[in-house]
């Protein structure tokens, strides 16, 4: 019989260089996970990566076992990458720091379909030019 | 330490989080924790000169971006530390280590390593498997009247427990100052004297008993992550004396054979790896 999910926890932490800060270690003890436990292994899968920030999608079970899973660095943070840009726009109505071509959107737009739940890539892509709007990073479609 | 709670909330969960969760990045809020139904993203701040007018720009972002409301007010402290010791009992580990948590009674044997620990939040419990592995091999590893360096050292458990197993000298250090308070709390908890210090790496430290140059310590203990223990191999391999020991945890198993390559590189051997639940620990010899 499958077990009970007791807790979904949706968190975004950066890679390699999490702590039981608030309000990550809160989230995690109410569930009843021993954090430091969890916190070492996200560290360990997520080292190579540092520099992100990731989502990670903790589901937790009747008799405390726990699975994880985590996701593609924020969306936001592949944008700056690929454009070149440290910070998104402080105003992105009227500022724009930077563009994104068609091919790099796409490649963004593959790289995050799993975490978007959605299998058109189109669809994808729409979402990512959004986001790229939404700091301030013009698309060139 | 008190802390201040930014609660967003929105109609609906946007098609992407990552846009909301940069605004909080942004102004200084790396750890969010979010829920789709209801739609809301949080983070907390801690209470610092100029939290109040970060988290009053952040506010108006988040309003910017489509918030229905922006929360904010001080974090209440639910007794999230306690709901996790619950759940720390005090355990056997390898052939004489017993690993106690400050709040549980235990009918120890005569000849019985009793660690007494408070880990508080820093790593290290004895009950993860990286951790216990570790305390283990810690008996196969040389210590007793060795000079020993903890690179990570954490809650102190495994120097706490070099001190335990006879060692001459312990030096711990980590890179988190927490830890390093931690280890020292610990040690005193404990009755043992531990040279202690704050350092991201080992160059400038020398064991306290030792007056000659490197190498320096007939053990080294690195329970840290895979890719520390790949970018240290070559500093650890030059304080390590020949014969001596570099004793590693904390690796994925995914990534054990770079660790593997890196110490052979820096002129390491394996003499013995051990395996659980996915993680490895080994002893190398120099």
């Amino acid at each position: 019989m499958a077990k009970r999910v007791t807790h979904n926890i949706k968190l975004n932490i950066p890679a390699g260089k999490g702590t039981p800060a608030p309000p990550v270690g809160p989230a995690l003890g109410q569930a009843g996970i021993n954090m430091m436990e969890f916190l070492k292994k996200f560290n360990e899968q997520t080292a190579p990566q540092m520099g992100f920030v990731m989502p990670v999608e903790i589901t937790v079970y009747e008799d405390r076992s726990y699975a994880f899973k985590i996701k593609q660095p924020l969306t936001t943070d592949l944008i700056k990458r690929a454009a070149g840009i440290e910070t998104g726009a402080h105003n992105p109505k009227t500022e724009k720091v930077g563009t994104l071509s068609r091919d790099q959107l796409r490649s963004i737009a593959k790289a995050k379909m799993p975490d978007f739940n959605t299998e058109d890539e189109e669809a994808a892509m729409r979402i990512v030019a959004g986001s790229a709007r939404q700091m301030g990073v013009k698309v060139d479609w | 330490m008190s802390w201040i709670e930014v609660k967003a909330s929105f109609d609906q969960s946007p098609e992407d989080w990552s846009p909301l969760i940069d605004l909080f990045v942004r102004h200084g809020c790396e750890n969010t924790l979010q829920t789709d139904f209801p739609a809301t993203i949080l983070a907390c701040v801690v209470e610092v000169p100029g939290a109040r007018a970060e988290i009053e720009a952040l506010s108006l972002e988040l309003r910017a971006a489509g918030a229905r409301e922006v929360l904010v007010g001080p974090y209440e402290e639910q007794d999230w530390e306690e709901a996790w010791k619950k759940f720390f009992k005090p355990r056997r580990v390898g052939k004489s280590f017993v690993v106690r948590p400050t709040w549980e009674e235990f009918d120890a044997l005569p000849e019985d390593l009793v660690i007494v620990l408070d880990p508080g939040q820093a790593f290290g419990t004895g009950d993860h498997p990286t951790t216990r592995m570790c305390l283990a091999l810690l008996e196969e590893a040389g210590i007793p009247g060795s000079d020993v360096l903890d690179l990570g050292c954490g809650s102190g458990i495994l120097s706490i427990g070099s001190a335990m197993l006879g060692a001459k000298s312990v030096l711990a250090i980590d890179v988190d100052a927490l830890a390093v308070e931690v280890t020292k709390a610990n040690a005193a908890l404990n009755k043992i004297t531990l040279e202690v210090a704050v350092s991201d790496g080992i160059v400038e430290h020398q064991p306290p008993t030792s007056s000659h140059k490197p190498p320096a310590y007939d053990v080294v203990l690195s329970n840290i992550i895979s890719a520390a223990l790949i970018r240290f191999a070559n500093d650890i391999s030059r304080v390590v004396k020949p014969g001596g020991r570099w004793m590693v945890s904390g690796i994925l198993n995914p990534n054990w054979l770079d660790v593997k390559k890196a110490a052979e590189k820096a002129g390491f051997k394996l003499e013995k790896r051990v395996e659980e639940d996915d993680w490895v620990a080994a002893i190398f010899l120099r």
